[in-house]
Formats: structure tokens, C-alpha cells, sequence
């Protein structure tokens, strides 16, 4: 069977090439190929490189975890500098 | 009160009469071409009523062109492992007429129902200029009304005898939310027999929690722009924290055997298996 496949960047759609060939796929880019790619088939789900999409709830923690870090780091380098500062600058008396 | 002389034929003209009765057995009341037997009364046959409107053509060379005089009623038609093509006859020359063609053999051939030129078939709510037979045993009857052919009896629910695996369409980028012409467009001709009105297929959604809608090809009752509030028949909803989900649809198609999809976000990957049955 014959498909109209058109590959995004982080995507891809395709489907069957039915009795006559419809140009206004053509015009919107698809090509026509006889089998869609191997590599294509593998990302799909029960293919052996699909990657199964993060959990919801997982996805909301590591947002906030990473949200956390990127404070602590602001909050260490705050304090390395006022450290730096006091180092630095001489004593007036 | 009249009889038959042994061997000897005599033409009945007394009128009015009382009876008419043979006692020669094996004897023919015989009408030549041209006259015709007209009953006001009741017609009371014993034996058998015997017509070649009662008989069946068995056929198995393709192609086959039902004439207009050849007065068969039923059809059965063997493929064999290739496909047999029965062409109707002109519908405006046999009104009245009904056909019954059936497929008697599990060969892998299927049956063409051919309407004559650009003579088409109403099946359900559309027409085709074509139907087909794929099983042993699947058979539709005809009638023709002097314009057009009807499919008698209606579509029933047949089974793929080996549907493909895999995804026969899939979408994972490129959507326009709430939009049929932003959405993905499958076309099941090549997959389905002519005739098909519907498909129970697969489907499966992948990435989000969102809804699918969907619609045959050109449907005016379901919006272009889908909304959750207005074509719920038309929609699928999916998850509620979960995600890769499957369910079967009945999926009805435009008279090109095509149906459309539109998601209600834009992120959802949205997957369609090959058909497992057919309405036909």
C-alpha cells in the first residue's frame, strides 16, 4: 500500500493512497512512498525506539525540582560575592 | 364441458365455461408466443410453478453482463482466487426487475457489481457505481425502479478475514486545534470494498490528555471548527492523567470512503489502525 508521508521537524503524518491519487496533498507537500520508513515505524508506540511521553505529574515535579536548583544556585552565588566583596575591599580604618 | 382427444389437439374457443379439466396425464396446456394467460380469479397450482425467474445462474468466467431477457433471478457467483465482474443491465430497460447476487465460493476474488456506464447503486444514504462481494456467502438483492438500482435489505456488519496490523494513518505534528482542515484526512478506499458506509477501527492517542473529533469527509452537521459543546456525538474524549490510550470507533465515511480528524490540542499524537470490520 502507498502513503502521502510528510515529516515535521518533531513530527511526522502519513496516510493511504486511495484509488486516485489526490493532488491537493501533493500541493501541501506530502510525498508519495510506497512503505513508510522503518525508522518511522520504530518511534511508533509497540516500535522498538518509541519513547513512551513523561507522566503529567512526573514532568510537574522535575519542572519544580529544576526550578529549586536554579534558585539554590542563584542564592550560593549571592553569598560567594558578597564573600568576594568583603575580601576585597580594604579595611577603611 | 370440454376434454383433449388422445393425440389429437383441439383449440378451446366455447365460452362461457364451467371447468376446464384434463384427464390425460402428462398433458400441456401450451400457449404459443405472442398470447398470454390472463387470470381475474384465483390462479390454484398443485404441482410446481416452474419459471426461469425461479432459476439460478451459476457463474464462475468473468466478465458477465446480465441481459435483459436472460430472466434469471439469483446469481451465484464463484471467483476463484481472481476477481469477477457483473455488469447490470440498463436499469432504465428492466423496471421492476430484482437480482440477487451472491458470492458461493471462500476464493480470494472478489465480486463487482458493476452498474451499466455511469448507472449507479443506492446502498443507504448514498450512491456507487460499484459494489462488492469479499466472502463466501456475502450477497446483495437489486431492484430497479426504471431509474435507478436499489440495494434491498440494507448494510449489514462483515469482518476483515485478516485485517493488517499497524497504523494505517498517524498524526504527531502539523495540527491546527479545533480545525477539520488543520486536521488529518484518512482515506480508506484502497482498504475497503466499494459500497463501504462505515469502519470499526482502532484508534489510539498518544502525548496529552485531549479529545479527538471526528466526522465523514465533507459531513455539514459537524462544524469545520469543532466544539466540545456542539458535537459531542462527533468526539472522543481521552485520559484524565493518563496517557496511550485505545478504543474502537465506528467510523462513518463519505461516499469517497474518506473521514477526517481534528483534535481539540494541538500536541496529541493521534494513531489509526486498519479497520477490523465494515459496514457494506
Amino acid at each position: 500500500m502507498r502513503f502521502y508521508l510528510k515529516e515535521y521537524p518533531d513530527g511526522v503524518e502519513y496516510s493511504p493512497v486511495g484509488r486516485t491519487v489526490d493532488q491537493t496533498k501533493l500541493d501541501a507537500g506530502f510525498v508519495i512512498v510506497d512503505a513508510i520508513p522503518q525508522r518511522i515505524r520504530d518511534k511508533e508506540p509497540g516500535g522498538k525506539d518509541y519513547v513512551p511521553p513523561e507522566d503529567p505529574q512526573e514532568a510537574k515535579l522535575r519542572k519544580l525540582e529544576e526550578r529549586i536548583r536554579s534558585m539554590e544556585e542563584v542564592i550560593l552565588q549571592r553569598q560567594q560575592n558578597e564573600r568576594l566583596a568583603k575580601i576585597s575591599t580594604p579595611d577603611p580604618t | 364441458m370440454l376434454g383433449f382427444v388422445e393425440n389429437r389437439q383441439i383449440d378451446p374457443v366455447a365460452y362461457p365455461l364451467d371447468a376446464f379439466r384434463s384427464d390425460r396425464e402428462g398433458g400441456v396446456l401450451h400457449l404459443e408466443e405472442g398470447w398470454d394467460l390472463s387470470v381475474d380469479g384465483n390462479l390454484s397450482v398443485d404441482g410446481l410453478l416452474k419459471s426461469p425467474f425461479l432459476y439460478s445462474n451459476a457463474l464462475s468466467t468473468t466478465p458477465h453482463t446480465i441481459s435483459d431477457t436472460d430472466r434469471y433471478r439469483f446469481y451465484e457467483i464463484t471467483t476463484g482466487g481472481s476477481d469477477f465482474t457483473i455488469n447490470l443491465p440498463t436499469v432504465a430497460d428492466n423496471p421492476n426487475r430484482m437480482v440477487h447476487i451472491i458470492k458461493v465460493d471462500s476464493g480470494a476474488g472478489k465480486v463487482i457489481i458493476d452498474g451499466e456506464g455511469a448507472e449507479t447503486i443506492y446502498n443507504g444514504s448514498d450512491s456507487y457505481l460499484t459494489l462488492e462481494l469479499e466472502h463466501q456467502g456475502d450477497g446483495v438483492t437489486l431492484w430497479s425502479d426504471g431509474t435507478q438500482w436499489w440495494r434491498l435489505g440494507g448494510p449489514t456488519w462483515k469482518k476483515f478475514s485478516d485485517p493488517s496490523t499497524g497504523w494505517l494513518a498517524s498524526k504527531t505534528s502539523g495540527w491546527t486545534a479545533d480545525s477539520f482542515s488543520g486536521g488529518l484526512e484518512v482515506d480508506f478506499s484502497s482498504v475497503v470494498p466499494a459500497g463501504t458506509k462505515a469502519v470499526r477501527v482502532p484508534i489510539l492517542t498518544d502525548s496529552v490528555n485531549t479529545a479527538f473529533y471526528w466526522r465523514k469527509s465533507g459531513d455539514s452537521n459537524i462544524s469545520n471548527t469543532p466544539n466540545a459543546s456542539n458535537e459531542y456525538s462527533h468526539r472522543s474524549d481521552y485520559g484524565s492523567g493518563t496517557y496511550f490510550e485505545g478504543k474502537q470507533h465506528v467510523i462513518w465515511l463519505s461516499s469517497t470512503y474518506k473521514a477526517q480528524f481534528a483534535v481539540a490540542n494541538a500536541s496529541l499524537d493521534l494513531y489509526v489502525a486498519y479497520p477490523v470490520e465494515y459496514l457494506l
